[in-house]
């Protein structure tokens, strides 16, 4: 075990602590203010008890749609940096989100007998029709995966389907534009259980994934071919990441839209702190990133009380100044 | 032992690499002497196994490289890239470590052994001051000197038992070859001559083979026992530097005038 690596464990002991932490603590804050004698009160029946239905009915869905979703992008985001050699990649620049969004927006305008649940399907959906174009794109022509055609799929079939997206919100009526634009604007308003334990096997494979890309990762951040010449199987490693990168991505886009930023921004910050090595990045960015956005659901729900903000609002107000200033700190 | 038989390849249809033959003794220190674009790295290439041959084949001892896994070969090849860009910023012994890769399971963290691979491949180049100093901080000699240190970890067998080491020869971790590609391309003077006696005594000391390639003839004449002249593609001469190195064959090599070649190699 390397020095820093050693030096890097509690990091992640931390971060995931604090992670937990925030997550048990997120539902005590909001409109109506509930006690925790009241919530764990055992002289109460639950039926009765309307503190602890505000709190394992209410919120704390909510809370952990949010750790989920932050986790999954966070993590997302580091797997897609390190596959593409680019540190300013996030989870969406290979056109999961739009693909994703396509999927919602025609569910929200032409789904009306769809079942609930009916619009995260279809974004899942969007999302892997996404997902197996830029790929067929990419490995065409080509011996493995090309990262720069990778890149480029990813870019123009984002603008394509933006297009398309538009294309379709032109066709729709006041009312489906309205809830379309409110799911694009992200937002972790679950009700109830449901989309998390859905969007959990999708999760389990991407992380079981991200586990052994770990190290891989670590090898492809010298080059492809260097990578290589130390014993990794390149194709393998890049067409696992992709995937599970992808995966993740989808999932968290069908329960919570394409909330910005968490990507991004978490992968960074940590490894200013943890190092480059990614068997630190992928753990401590996935419980930074599920903290953070918990906390800034609790911002979303509670600065303009009664008014929710969507959450994606308040990510990218904090991500976009964020971003410059890295931009103009790398110069 | 590295033999080379009637290798060619070709991007598309355009040759490159065109009926490539030659045998490397073990622990010789070769070098592939040629001008730009005659071939070189498409050939450190095919005999590290990232290329496949449109025909022909490499083997390593008695056995076709590209029957070898990815792992296998690795831990009996490493390559020296002419330049190592980082996607992230490492720090030097971690980049050390990488070499390891072929060494561990899917899911295993270096240990003791890996370490200790790891401090004898950066004392061996000299790199163990700077060992958690980040990558991106280093001088261009100092991270080709550290590129070197992870190719040795990656060949090294982790075999120094005690038992062994009071035998006839000093102890021989690192056995293999050890693949570079124009290694002083980008440094100035004194980094090459550095590289030049690195290299030299990684040979001498550590039992690695090593193979390079290189335009520079005075570095090839100097450093290298054996060369293998290539040509557009084709093997124009190999053998002793002393004797293929004549003013006639490197005038036709870089395409100059035999009188203006006989400087060259102190003729």
């Amino acid at each position: 075990m390397t020095a820093t690596l050693r030096r890097g464990l509690p990091a992640v002991a931390l971060t995931g602590a604090a992670a937990v932490i925030v997550i048990l603590a997120a539902p005590f804050i909001g409109s109506t203010s509930i006690s925790l004698a009241r919530v764990f009160s055992t002289t109460l029946p639950f039926s009765d008890n309307v503190d602890a239905q505000i709190f394992f009915l209410a919120r704390l869905p909510r809370a952990v749609a949010a750790a989920v979703v932050g986790g999954a992008l966070a993590a997302a985001g580091v797997i897609l940096q390190g596959l593409l050699r680019n540190p300013l990649a996030t989870p969406y620049t290979l056109g999961v989100s739009t693909g994703a969004a396509l999927g919602a927006m025609i569910a929200i305008t032409y789904g009306a007998m769809l079942p609930a649940g009916g619009v995260a399907l279809a974004s899942l959906v969007g999302a892997f029709v996404a997902v197996l174009v830029v790929y067929a794109l990419a490995s065409a022509r080509h011996r493995g995966l090309s990262t720069t055609v990778l890149l480029l799929a990813g870019v123009t079939l984002n603008a394509f389907f933006s297009a398309l997206i538009l294309f379709v919100q032109y066709l729709s009526d006041f009312a489906q534009t309205y809830r379309a634009l409110r799911w694009l604007m992200g937002d972790l308003d679950v009700a109830g259980y449901g989309p998390i334990i859905w969007a959990l096997p999708f999760m389990g494979a991407a992380f079981l994934a991200f586990a052994w890309l770990a190290r891989p990762m670590n090898l492809l951040s010298l080059g492809a071919e260097a990578a290589g010449t130390r014993g990794l199987d390149v194709v393998r490693a890049q067409r696992v990441a992709f995937f599970s990168a992808s995966l993740a991505t989808g999932a968290a886009v069908s329960i919570g839209g394409p909330i910005g930023f968490v990507g991004i921004i978490i992968p960074h910050l940590v490894r200013l702190v943890v190092g480059a090595d990614h068997r630190l990045v992928l753990p401590v960015s996935t419980f930074v990133g599920a903290a953070f956005l918990v906390a800034c659901d609790v911002v979303a729900r509670t600065v303009f009380a009664p008014m929710e903000l969507p959450v994606g609002i308040v990510t990218a107000l904090i991500g976009g100044p964020f971003f410059l200033w890295l931009l103009l700190r790398k110069t | 032992m590295i033999s080379v038989e009637r290798l060619s390849f070709a991007y598309r249809t355009t040759p490159v690499l065109t009926d490539v033959s030659f045998t490397l003794a073990d622990h010789a220190r070769v070098g592939i002497l040629g001008p730009n674009g005659s071939g070189k790295t498409t050939l450190l290439k095919l005999l590290s196994g990232t290329l496949a041959p449109s025909a022909g084949r490499v083997r390593l001892g008695d056995v076709d490289i590209a029957v070898h896994t990815k792992r296998d070969l690795a831990r009996r090849l490493a390559v020296v890239p002419q330049e190592t860009r980082l996607a992230f910023d490492y720090t030097a012994l971690e980049i050390v470590l990488m070499g390891r890769y072929p060494h561990l399971g899917a899911f295993e963290i270096e240990g003791p052994d890996d370490l200790a691979a790891a401090h004898r491949a950066m004392d061996a180049t000299g790199t163990l001051d700077f060992a958690d100093r980040g990558f991106d901080t280093l001088s261009g000699g100092e991270k080709q000197r550290v590129i070197i240190a992870s190719a040795l970890a990656q060949l090294d067998q982790g075999r120094e038992p005690a038992a062994q080491r009071t035998s006839q020869r000093a102890p021989r971790t690192a056995e293999g070859v050890l693949l570079l590609d124009e290694p002083t391309a980008s440094l100035d003077l004194k980094y090459q001559i550095e590289i030049g006696a690195l290299i030299e005594r990684l040979h001498d000391e550590q039992g690695v083979s090593i193979i390079l390639s290189t335009h520079d003839l005075r570095f090839a004449a100097q450093h290298c026992s054996e060369l293998v002249l290539l040509s557009r593609g084709r093997v124009l001469a190999s053998g002793a530097p002393a004797e293929i190195l004549t003013p006639a064959r490197v005038g036709e090599l870089y395409d100059i005038d035999a009188a203006a070649a006989a400087p060259l190699v102190g003729r």
